[in-house]
């Protein structure tokens, strides 16, 4: 009886209290550092180099704060080396002297995801500072998930294809193209990587899953409309070519037989979008 | 053996007239390096860094700013009859460290006003050749300009944007050029380790 009489006044207690969570969550300090504006390709430069004085300020600094701000320090210079990757401002000796260099950007960046994933994987706290809050919208798992991409696009882009199957092996929902473009906004991975994680994964699947390669390559193609990026008018190139000339399948549609066109988004006939054509024996 | 090898670094660097107290952004420990098998599906390359190369070349070369790899490159399948060529125009050896650092080809010149270099190149050097199959393949070395890079064993000390940073050289990218009949192409390849008396 008396339990009996407690009870509910208990449960409300645990319901107010859970209340008062859901409604007020507990402040997360800020992140401590001013977090660099990584589309601006023309102060990449000069945000490496803030980062990396950042990364060494804290070489020696133990505690949850320093530890979150050496995360997001080689996080974000994970990020900015990829984006650096398509406008070098590292550059390479080569026969007729120095030179951009793409490949340069691209091994900095995986060093520094390594370096991001390694922090992660010993991290105490699980906040996200309103400042980077944005690069992580599903949280600390969504970042760690958004830099198991960047490596394995990064490592891809240098002809290093094996993360990326690792990856597409271990997420279904990232190996299928129905699913992966929202799996990608889901994790909060920028267009331009997801873009190149699509084109990539075609490649990849060629040989062993031609019609899934197909529309992963209709996926990438489309990335202006679809993610708001365009893929590079050569790799663009490629795919087509592969399309075209390349499977052992032509990809028609369903319904006019209609073959894919480069430049057009669905058959001129029945409408249907290129992403919807389906293999036929050549 | 890194804390030798990073005391050895400072040492050099106390010689050269560098600061004795650098700032030293560690490497990440859970990375091993990029792989070692080439980005290449129809040419196999294998780089070996040799932590002894002393004892195989006869020189120190690391000594006179100089870094040498062994590289070993084959075709995939044996077919000779693909015309795949290394040549001195378009080789272009580059190992990218895990900093932004790039070392490219020790240059000519460099390469006439040392004795001990031209001696290894001479009796060691990757001949630059048609391609043959991999099985027939022999390793040679290239040589690379360190620059202001300090390397110790398998590390490097690096000085950029005011802050010397202590490298794993296993987790540096070599990437050169071969030349198909397609065009040239660029072969990229991880670092292995290789120690000097068990060479083949």
């Amino acid at each position: 009886m008396r339990s009996s009489s407690l009870a509910p006044s208990a449960l409300l207690l645990a319901l107010l209290a859970g209340g008062c969570v859901s409604t007020s969550p507990p402040e997360v300090e800020p992140l401590g550092f001013v977090v660099p504006e990584l589309l601006d390709a023309a102060t990449h430069a000069r945000s490496a180099r803030r980062l990396q004085d950042l990364l060494v300020s804290l070489r020696d600094q133990g505690g949850v704060i320093a530890e979150r701000q050496r995360f997001w320090a080689a996080f974000l210079l994970a990020d900015l080396h990829a984006r650096a990757a398509d406008a070098p401002f590292l550059d390479e000796p080569g026969v007729a002297g120095r030179r951009p260099s793409r490949s340069a950007h691209l091994v900095v960046s995986v060093e520094h995801a390594r370096l991001a994933a390694d922090l992660l994987a010993h991290r105490t706290d699980d906040a996200v500072p309103a400042e980077v809050a944005q690069l992580a919208p599903a949280g600390l798992d969504g970042a760690r998930e958004a830099l198991e991409v960047l490596l394995a696009v990064g490592l891809s882009r240098l002809g290093f294809e094996s993360e990326l199957e690792r990856l597409l092996a271990r997420r279904p929902d990232l190996r299928d193209p129905d699913r992966a473009a929202e799996t990608l906004g889901n994790i909060g991975v920028r267009p331009e990587l997801a873009v190149e994680l699509l084109s990539n994964a075609s490649r990849l699947l060629r040989a062993r899953d031609e019609p899934a390669a197909y529309r992963f390559a209709i996926l990438a193609i489309e990335g202006e409309e679809r993610f708001g990026h365009a893929l590079p008018a050569a790799e663009a190139k490629e795919l087509e070519t592969w399309i075209l000339s390349g499977a052992s399948v032509r990809f028609l549609c369903p319904r006019s037989q209609t073959e894919y066109v480069p430049g057009q988004k669905k058959s001129p006939v029945s409408g249907i979008p290129h992403y919807e054509y389906e293999p036929v024996e050549r | 053996m890194r804390s030798i090898a990073l005391s050895l670094l400072l040492a050099t660097l106390a010689s050269c007239g560098l600061s004795t107290q650098p700032t030293v952004i560690a490497t990440p420990p859970g990375f091993d390096g990029f792989p070692v098998e080439s980005s290449d599906a129809e040419v196999w390359a294998e780089a070996v860094l040799y932590t002894d190369h002393v004892e195989l070349l006869g020189e120190d070369l690391v000594e006179q700013g100089v870094l040498p790899l062994a590289l070993r490159v084959g075709l995939v399948s044996g077919d000779v009859g693909r015309l795949v060529r290394l040549s001195p125009e378009s080789f272009d050896p580059r190992l990218y460290l895990p900093d932004g650092t790039v070392l490219g080809a020790v240059r000519e010149r460099r390469m006439r006003s040392s004795s001990a270099i031209q001696r290894a190149a001479r009796d060691h050097g990757l001949e630059l050749t048609l391609l043959p199959a991999w099985t027939a393949a022999e390793e040679g070395f290239l040589f690379l300009e360190l620059g202001d890079v300090r390397v110790e064993r398998n590390f490097a000390l690096t000085h950029r944007q005011g802050h010397y940073r202590e490298l794993d050289l296993f987790h540096a990218l070599l990437a050169f050029v071969v030349e198909t009949d397609a065009g040239p192409r660029e072969v990229r390849v991880g670092l292995r380790p290789g120690y000097g008396r068990s060479r083949r």
